[in-house]
């Protein structure tokens, strides 16, 4: 007899990504909960296969082959609680986000407070907004129709109103969701499902609207009143949705989720509820990358006006390593992408390589240059996913009491953006090119250069990707996901400090000094990059001092100010970095980038050929 | 061993064809089972609804929406036309008189009371779906459609643009590994599909489509004539609905790639015969490929049978030794090998990770190289 879920001690785990299905043992051993081993394979959506447990099968058959433990059983199914406790698993579990994620309308009345909220609800389901509706967002109704029938989403969700208030609003927005008669994505025999959780007064005549082209699941208002937002009933209602419609029109996908007792979740939330988690226990601002190939997520976890700390999660549908990486370069532009470069290239070669990438997806760099090529791309993405965060964390400072009218005037006026980069504490990647960098020092740089790090920030990366499959983990072994989180998922890389200082100063000018545990550790000078090593390399903690030398110098207290902040260190020690911010001109020039890598030890004359 | 999936894309002289041809709403199917069809043959019709367009009655009348309703002249089901009154107003003993009339011809879907708002539907405008290949249907879709399909030379290209045509095939007279210049053109390319070598140019793409060719198959193209043919930067790998009326399908990349030989021999046998294409490409998601079918129909019976033969020696039995493979990424980009060795354990590469790998032997130089195993595709 199968233990339940929360009894499992061997635990196999697949995260079934838009390129690669990654799968993770988790074993209860005598220290503890470990991720013990992996494999992956390609992920298998995709004519001629079209079946996502092919890609899952073969993910299993690399541990199987790998760990030596029997894991399928002569016709290739995965053996699940056998007698002998020495094979198969206990418990299988499964995210996703092959096939494209969850793609989500929203549609709202205000865009500062309904569109806003719903958004808030569809991106942490795990959803990708493909576009947010709203009655005051300068579209002419034909615009909005054309634009609502062009997405094709899985779900629309419709708020707008408060509870008793106005129901005109809405209802007109569920009169253009009649006229643009949306399609689903898959099944073309399928009604669209809109979740309506907008005033309850006016559920009844939407719910007779929309019923004539859609099929209209009522849950609680998002925005109940003007100043409290109740996300939690729409968010569930999604991840419903998202089994029962989304997942099941995917290929092979009906399989999956008879593998499981456990729900299948989508990637996003799961690594939400892990960086959630993390930043509640560590009490620090976090912000964690999640690069995939067809989309780049972001997580943010910083405080408010009032001190309590809002998480939020954007996530940019067309940025990422691989299906995307085409479209990488047309939002940040060849030239973005070629200033980090430490050689020459034709600007045309460039390009052809960007895009074999993106229709040969599962290729990877042969060459330390062609790996640059990846890396400098994965730099623009993040700088992209960053601005499309900041746009989306915003927090709104209410006053704590004003209500009523007053409040309308207020929000618009006192909303900001909570991710503050000079404040934040640490910062996390995952995804292949992040967490698979064949050196930590170039999963450090990559987040030091595509988020311009700011201040003091100790940096990290999720050790092998395993940030999805400790997500969903953690739903039936919370205990366990945080064991596996401390001792085999994050790694310290190191701290990067990076002050603001006035643009006056000359290059080479000493800015900061530098102490570790009160011993002079460094200088920090205007336009350089460079590495405090220590030896081994080993992770430790200890006292972070850093002291301006100039007054305009910013390093997270204000202008002259010195920091003192405990940290911790690992493989990649302390990065100075003295490039201003905004990062100055002279600092994209292949020899600056060049002179960079070779300061921090990753420079290799292969990369000319 | 774990299974090599290694990627391929269909190359083949005999295989079966279905494709659905589905209304995108309710209609009538004007097939029947069993009955042969041509690409232009109407599988299916509907009509598709007008748009609907809001008419804000109460903000019309500057009344509110409770006081508007009564003004409104038609219930839902009225058939209305342009300038129809809609609703009126009228007030200091009818001397002063406010109207809304209908912005287009139509019938009245809805009137809310909540709103004030009116909703008028345009006429319907009829909507066909053609065979788009030449085959049988064999089976149908009540009301929606039906399932055809054909026995064909099958060719999948790696990425294109453009929808579904069909035209007549003509093999461009150029080497496989040449560039294709407009003197390859044929002097008369009308309804056409132009097959053949590597790298068009811009100025070729133009004025075979300005000559009326439907179609053109190369092996590669550089990605800045992609743009500049289409018209704009392509970000995501989702293609087909771009308003060209000549399709454009690549068979291997992005870069100076030389056409396969076996596309080009199979093509060959095709020249001058009816094929369909389509450029429709979606890298994610159920990955779509563009295509380039011809039906064994229009062929000759002796090559049929031929084609037929040769198919089924043909075997898919994963990346093994002596599998020709085409490599797939720097250094040995677009490089056709054949397998030597599939070594099982991690090997390091010159990027430091650690990957499994293939050690093949490069057919131009003959020379033994060792590739990540994701960086080749099966060649069949």
């Amino acid at each position: 007899m199968s233990p339940s879920p929360e009894n499992a001690a061997t635990v196999l785990v697949t995260d079934c990504g838009s390129t690669t299905t990654k799968a993770l043992l988790f074993e209860r051993t005598d220290e503890g909960w470990r991720q013990t081993y992996r494999g992956e394979a390609p992920t298998t959506v995709e004519e001629p296969v079209a079946d996502v447990t092919v890609g899952v099968s073969n993910a299993f058959r690399e541990i199987q082959e790998i760990s030596g433990r029997q894991l399928l059983d002569d016709s290739g199914a995965l053996i699940i609680s056998a007698e002998n406790p020495a094979i198969g698993v206990d418990l299988y579990l499964s995210t996703s986000s092959a096939g494209g994620g969850l793609q989500m309308l929203v549609v709202g009345v205000v865009g500062t407070i309904s569109t806003e909220s719903a958004q808030r609800a569809a991106l942490g389901a795990g959803a990708i907004v493909m576009d947010a509706v709203s009655a005051d967002d300068g579209r002419e109704d034909y615009q909005r129709v054309e634009r609502i029938r062009h997405v094709k989403p899985d779900i629309v969700l419709l708020t707008g109103g408060i509870d008793g208030g106005s129901a005109s609003h809405v209802v007109e927005m569920a009169e253009i969701l009649v006229a643009a008669d949306p399609k689903a994505r898959f099944g073309d025999t399928l009604r669209l499902p809109v979740i309506y959780a907008g005033n309850a007064n006016a559920a009844q005549e939407v719910g007779e609207i929309l019923g004539r082209v859609a099929e209209v699941i009522v849950v609680q208002n998002v925005r109940p009143t003007l100043d409290a937002e109740n996300i939690t009933p729409a968010r569930e209602a999604i991840h419903e949705l998202f089994l029962s419609h989304v997942m099941s029109h995917s290929p092979g996908y009906g399989k999956l989720l008879g593998m499981s007792p456990v729900p299948v979740m989508p990637t996003p939330a799961a690594v939400g509820a892990v960086v959630n988690a993390y930043a509640n226990e560590s009490e620090k601002s976090v912000l964690c990358a999640d690069i995939g190939g067809a989309t780049t997520d972001i997580f943010s976890v910083f405080p408010d006006a009032q001190g309590k700390k809002i998480g939020n999660r954007s996530v940019s549908a067309n940025l990422g390593m691989s299906y995307s990486m085409a479209n990488v370069l047309v939002e940040a532009g060849i030239s973005n992408i070629m200033r980090w470069l430490p050689f020459s290239i034709a600007e045309e070669d460039l390009r052809d390589r960007l895009r074999n990438k993106m229709i040969r997806p599962t290729s990877i760099p042969q060459t330390k240059q062609d790996l640059v090529v990846e890396q400098t791309v994965c730099r623009e993405a993040l700088r992209l996913a960053l601005a499309h965060h900041k746009s989306l964390a915003i927090g709104v400072d209410d006053g704590g009491s004003t209500k009523g009218i007053a409040n309308i005037f207020r929000q618009s006026s006192s909303r900001f953006e909570l991710v503050d980069m000079m404040q934040l504490d640490v910062v996390v990647g995952s995804g292949g090119v992040l967490s698979h960098a064949p050196n930590r020092m170039q999963a450090a740089l990559m987040m030091l250069d595509g988020f311009a790090l700011e201040g003091i920030t100790e940096l990290a990366v999720d050790s092998i990707f395993m940030l999805p499959h400790l997500g969903v983990f953690s739903t039936v072994n919370l205990e366990g996901a945080h064991e596996i989180f401390t001792r085999d998922c994050l790694i310290p890389l190191g701290v990067a400090v990076a002050p603001i200082f006035s643009e006056r100063l000359p290059r080479g000018t000493e800015i900061a000094e530098v102490l570790w545990n009160d011993s002079y550790s460094g200088v920090l000078r205007v336009g350089e990059v460079s590495m405090v090593g220590f030896a081994g390399g080993e992770v430790r903690d200890g006292r972070l001092e850093v002291i301006p030398s100039h007054a305009s110098v910013d390093i997270g207290a204000g202008r002259g100010k010195r920091v003192v902040k405990n940290v911790r260190l690992g493989a990649c020690g302390l990065i100075l970095d003295g490039r201003n911010r905004p990062m100055i001109e002279d600092s994209f020039t292949i020899d600056a980038q060049r002179h960079i890598l070779q300061s921090l030890g990753l420079y290799s004359g292969e990369m000319d050929r | 061993m774990t299974n090599v999936l290694t990627p391929s894309l269909t190359i083949s002289g005999s295989v079966e064809v279905v494709r659905e041809r589905i209304l995108p709403m309710i209609g009538s199917v004007s097939v029947v089972e069993g009955q042969d069809v041509f690409p232009d043959t109407v599988i299916a019709e509907s009509a598709r609804p007008g748009e609907l367009h809001i008419v804000r009655v109460s903000d019309a009348l500057s009344l509110n929406p409770e006081d508007a309703m009564p003004c409104v002249t038609v219930e839902e089901g009225t058939k209305v036309s342009k300038g129809d009154v809609l609703a009126e107003t009228s007030s200091m003993w009818g001397l002063l008189r406010s109207a809304v009339s209908s912005p287009v011809d139509g019938i009245v879907e809805f009137v809310t009371p909540a709103t004030g708002h009116l909703g008028i539907r345009e006429p319907s405008t009829r909507v066909e779906v053609p065979a788009y290949i030449q085959g049988k249907v064999r089976s149908i879709y009540e009301q929606r459609g039906a399932l055809i399909a054909t026995q064909a030379v099958f060719v999948q290209g790696i990425f294109g643009v453009g929808g579904e045509k069909t035209g007549i095939i003509h093999m461009l007279d150029v080497l496989p590994n040449d560039a294709v210049g407009l003197e390859h053109l044929p002097p008369d390319c009308r309804g056409k599909i132009l097959i053949g070598g590597r790298n068009p140019s811009l100025e070729v793409l133009q004025k075979a489509k300005q000559e009326g060719a439907v179609g053109f198959v190369t092996a590669s193209i550089d990605d800045l004539t992609l743009s500049n043919f289409v018209g704009y930067d392509i970000g995501i790998a989702l293609t087909g609905d771009e308003d060209l009326s000549m399709s454009l399908i690549i068979t291997e990349g992005f870069g100076a790639i030389g056409l396969n030989p076996t596309i080009q021999c199979l093509l060959g046998f095709c020249d001058g015969k009816l094929a369909s294409i389509n450029g429709a490409t979606q890298v994610r998601a159920g990955a779509v490929r563009p295509e380039i079918v011809v039906s064994h129909g229009v062929l000759d019976q002796s090559l049929v049978s031929k084609l037929v033969e040769q198919s089924a020696n043909i075997t898919d039995a994963g990346l093994q030794v002596g599998s020709i493979v085409r490599i797939i990424r720097v250094p040995y980009f677009g490089k056709q090998a054949t397998v030597v060795d599939l070594p099982t354990d991690l090997v390091r590469l010159e990027t430091e990770a650690m990957a499994r790998v293939v050690t093949v032997r490069l057919h131009d130089s003959n020379t033994e190289v060792v590739i990540p195993r994701v960086n080749v595709e099966l060649v069949l």
